[in-house]
């Protein structure tokens, strides 16, 4: 059928393989195998494998991040960086804290939230669940298990905070945000404490400012998340291993 | 496919997956992809075609070299392929197998 391709026909190619990879029903990429030696290698329980394994990185090849996030620190600098969190939101924990006031030696436990699916839910579901509608993209969910997931029905993970100090980028990145979004700058001093700061599920869904996670109050008006996916520094967890 | 699933290894596909979820960059995910792609299918030349545009573009190429897959990270010199065999999977959507792709008379045989 195409053996009169110019590349089929001057090259000794046998076996082609062309498996497409297509991400709800658009097509993501293409993988083109060959084999010149022998004929009919290209067995049905071996290409299974192989489409096993395009549905897997399909998303990935679709969306290609080039910026590792848990690299050599820096993470949630990096997970907000990256263009799948916002690509360029801050930390929005209500008051965006400054990278360099957070302490490195702490487990942060960060969320990844949907603002505008679950502003879309309707108000009988938000009654059932206080989060319906926080479904991470499948990216999004690849890159939490990446960093560990430790309740996937509640996208909550840790991550090891090293944050690298010296992000000036992200400093100035911060404090535009706070101007898009008109965030008070008045940044609370996140406490290197031994608190662990219960976070009520209910709250979850109105983004209240992380100093009002540390005393909750009632009736104060929310902050409007503007972005369609923020990053926000749950609670702070002190690490358990103590490092000279 | 459904039938072939049932033939794979489980022990293979973990690996495999694991192997892919594991890698966090793009680069490396894409070369430990196609080594995974060419060591299973027993393939020997393997090219990773993303569309760019609306062109498409050779993003990654592999060869088997003895034992070792090849993966050069940088973009070497696209090497040939069939294109017309390329965009008939691509507008068709479905996977394409040639037996023997010099054969005339040889038939496609597709898998959906």
């Amino acid at each position: 059928m195409f053996s009169e391709d110019d590349c089929l026909s001057t090259r000794t190619t046998t076996v082609v393989f062309c498996l497409p990879l297509v991400r709800q029903g658009t097509f993501a990429g293409l993988l083109y195998l060959e084999n010149t030696l022998t004929s009919h290698v290209f067995t049905p329980d071996r290409t299974a494998l192989l489409e096993l394994l395009a549905s897997q990185g399909r998303s990935r090849w679709r969306t290609p991040v080039s910026t590792a996030i848990f690299e050599n620190g820096g993470e949630v600098r990096r997970l907000v960086d990256s263009n799948i969190i916002g690509s360029s939101s801050g930390i929005s924990t209500g008051e965006i804290i400054e990278p360099t006031s957070l302490p490195a030696d702490v487990e942060y436990e960060v969320k990844i939230s949907s603002p505008a699916r679950h502003s879309a839910a309707s108000p009988s579901s938000s009654v059932n669940d206080p989060r319906p509608n926080l479904t991470l993209d499948s990216t999004i969910c690849r890159k939490a298990s990446l960093a560990s997931i430790i309740s996937p029905s509640r996208f909550q993970m840790k991550i090891p905070m090293m944050l690298d100090r010296r992000a000036p980028t992200f400093a100035s990145r911060s404090s535009e945000d706070r101007l898009e979004t008109g965030v008070s700058t008045r940044s609370p001093p996140v406490t290197h404490s031994s608190k662990h700061h219960q976070c009520d599920p209910g709250e979850d869904a109105k983004f209240q400012r992380f100093s009002r996670l540390e005393q909750p109050a009632n009736g104060l008006p929310h902050q409007k998340a503007e972005r369609p996916t923020v990053c926000r520094v749950l609670r702070t967890i002190p690490r358990r291993t103590c490092s000279a | 496919m459904d039938s072939s699933v049932r033939q794979l290894d489980v022990t293979t596909v973990v690996k495999a997956s694991q192997a892919v979820s594991g890698e966090i960059e793009l680069p490396r995910l894409i070369e430990r992809l196609m080594t995974i792609a060419l060591q299973n299918a027993g393939a020997d030349l393997g090219l990773l075609i993303l569309p760019h545009g609306d062109d498409h573009r050779v993003e990654a190429e592999a060869w088997s070299s003895g034992d070792e897959v090849m993966c050069p990270g940088d973009r070497s010199p696209v090497p040939t392929a069939p294109e017309a065999l390329i965009r008939y999977v691509i507008r068709t959507q479905k996977s394409l197998i040639l037996d023997d792709a010099s054969s005339r008379t040889c038939s496609p045989r597709t898998i959906v």
